[in-house]
């Protein structure tokens, strides 16, 4: 039953963190809205849980944003697992403790790093004749405000969780563990 | 010897490149069409939620018991009225298509796109227009699925649509985006006299583009001495922030 039920939580969750990026991005008005929810959930669920888990959780929520991009498939889902990679080895390896500064820098340069390979891809899929437009300028500070405002949103919720989830770890299923 | 995290970041190449190759290959299309149904339903929810605050409604509205809430009352009376001119055009023109709820938009900076609930089960094709109102362009279909579109507006950066000014020479161009909000006109011949508040339509000339659905009015004109051409910043007519129900005409188009 225990089993069941962690099972079933991890394509629930997956929805919801799908959920709650579209959320923040339909209902909060700009710059608030290029806030990205989806990072600010795993980042948080990377710092609590401290498990690789969240990168498959990352391929599965970017997988889903795919299928309603106009960008060629594959760059948002390479893009966003490989950042989430990133984003835990930096914490396991370089960060290496749960702290307030650990919050704001990992979400910060997971999302430089997510929106550095998504740029690096559409440039490639342009160089190969797939019709992609790339306006520079509009890119720059929209990926301004996104760093900007992920890291704080996650350095935010992540104090107000700290004392609470202190000395706990989130139980996250272990298969697949990277 | 590959250590533990070169082993990991080949471990995901491997499963993030066989998911692009099965899609491609389309292998994956009835767990996308799974997705797309869970995903879809919520996206809606959220929308209509948003399309409703962006209609800047004065909050807290009092209600009197027994009376209908007057925000409700009036969000039918608008959508009564858009859909009414809907029918209205398509009835003049005698085209074929099919409306269709806007239940979602795009969540990426590259891309000025919407989502609806009509697709390939419904006619839909890539390249056909989409129509509010009066026969209002916003935009085409960029994609389509079997039961969701994606709908890439005017303001769009790959947006290319053939159009004509209302003026006295009919000057043709290109209204094209990528431009923030706006959208330009661009190739205007350079001889040809066109003035903020000229109104510019379809030409026509593009594949499945019907002549005459209207794009917008020109805002203002920019000129460079020695250019043979010239462009034009235009407002567009329909308030795409708060688009809920559209028209696709079901034209033979091809992108």
């Amino acid at each position: 039953m225990h089993k069941m039920l962690q099972t079933l939580s991890l394509p629930l969750g997956i929805v919801g963190i799908v959920f709650l990026h579209l959320a923040a991005s339909y209902l909060l008005p700009p710059p608030w809205g290029h806030v990205n929810a989806m990072f600010v959930l795993l980042s948080l669920l990377l710092l609590v849980g401290e498990s690789g888990m969240v990168v498959w959780i990352a391929f599965a929520s970017h997988f889903i944003l795919e299928l309603y991009a106009t960008t060629p498939f594959g760059v948002i889902l390479f893009s966003g697992t490989f950042a989430l990679l990133a984003a835990v080895w930096l914490f396991r390896y370089f960060f290496t403790n749960r702290s307030w500064y650990t919050a704001f820098a990992v979400p910060l340069i997971g999302v430089a790093l997510y929106r550095l390979l998504y740029s690096a891809s559409l440039l490639i899929a342009r160089a190969f004749g797939v019709p992609t437009a790339f306006p520079w300028r509009h890119l720059a500070g929209v990926y301004g405000w996104e760093m900007l405002l992920t890291s704080v949103a996650t350095g935010a919720f992540y104090i107000l969780l700290a004392r609470p989830f202190r000395k706990k770890r989130l139980a996250l299923p272990t298969q697949w563990m990277v | 010897m590959l250590t533990a995290r070169t082993k990991t970041a080949i471990g995901v190449s491997v499963v993030v490149a066989a998911t692009i190759v099965l899609h491609a290959a389309g292998f994956l299309r009835p767990v996308e069409a799974i997705t797309r149904r869970g995903v879809n339903t919520l996206s809606a929810l959220v929308y209509r939620i948003a399309t409703r605050e962006a209609r800047d409604l004065a909050p807290g509205s009092v209600c009197m018991p027994g009376e209908p809430d007057a925000t409700a009352v009036l969000l039918l009376e608008e959508e009564n009225e858009s859909l009414r001119k809907q029918l209205g055009f398509l009835e003049r023109q005698a085209v074929r298509a099919v409306g269709a709820d806007v239940i979602g938009r795009d969540v990426e900076p590259i891309g000025n796109t919407l989502l609806i609930n009509r697709g390939t089960k419904d006619g839909v094709a890539r390249g056909q227009p989409v129509i509010v109102d009066d026969g209002i362009l916003i935009g085409k279909i960029a994609r389509a699925e079997e039961d969701v579109a994606i709908i890439q507006l005017l303001s769009d950066g790959q947006s290319k649509i053939a159009a004509t000014v209302m003026n006295r020479d009919r000057s043709i161009g290109i209204v094209e985006g990528g431009y923030g909000l706006s959208v330009r006109m661009n190739l205007i011949p350079q001889h040809e006299a066109v003035a903020p508040g000229d109104v510019v339509i379809t030409s026509g000339l593009e594949t499945g583009m019907p002549h005459g659905l209207v794009i917008g009015t020109i805002e203002a004109v920019e000129r460079e001495a020695y250019q043979p051409f010239q462009r034009a910043v235009l407002a567009t007519r329909a308030k795409l922030s708060r688009v809920a129900f559209v028209s696709v005409l079901l034209t033979d188009a091809a992108l």
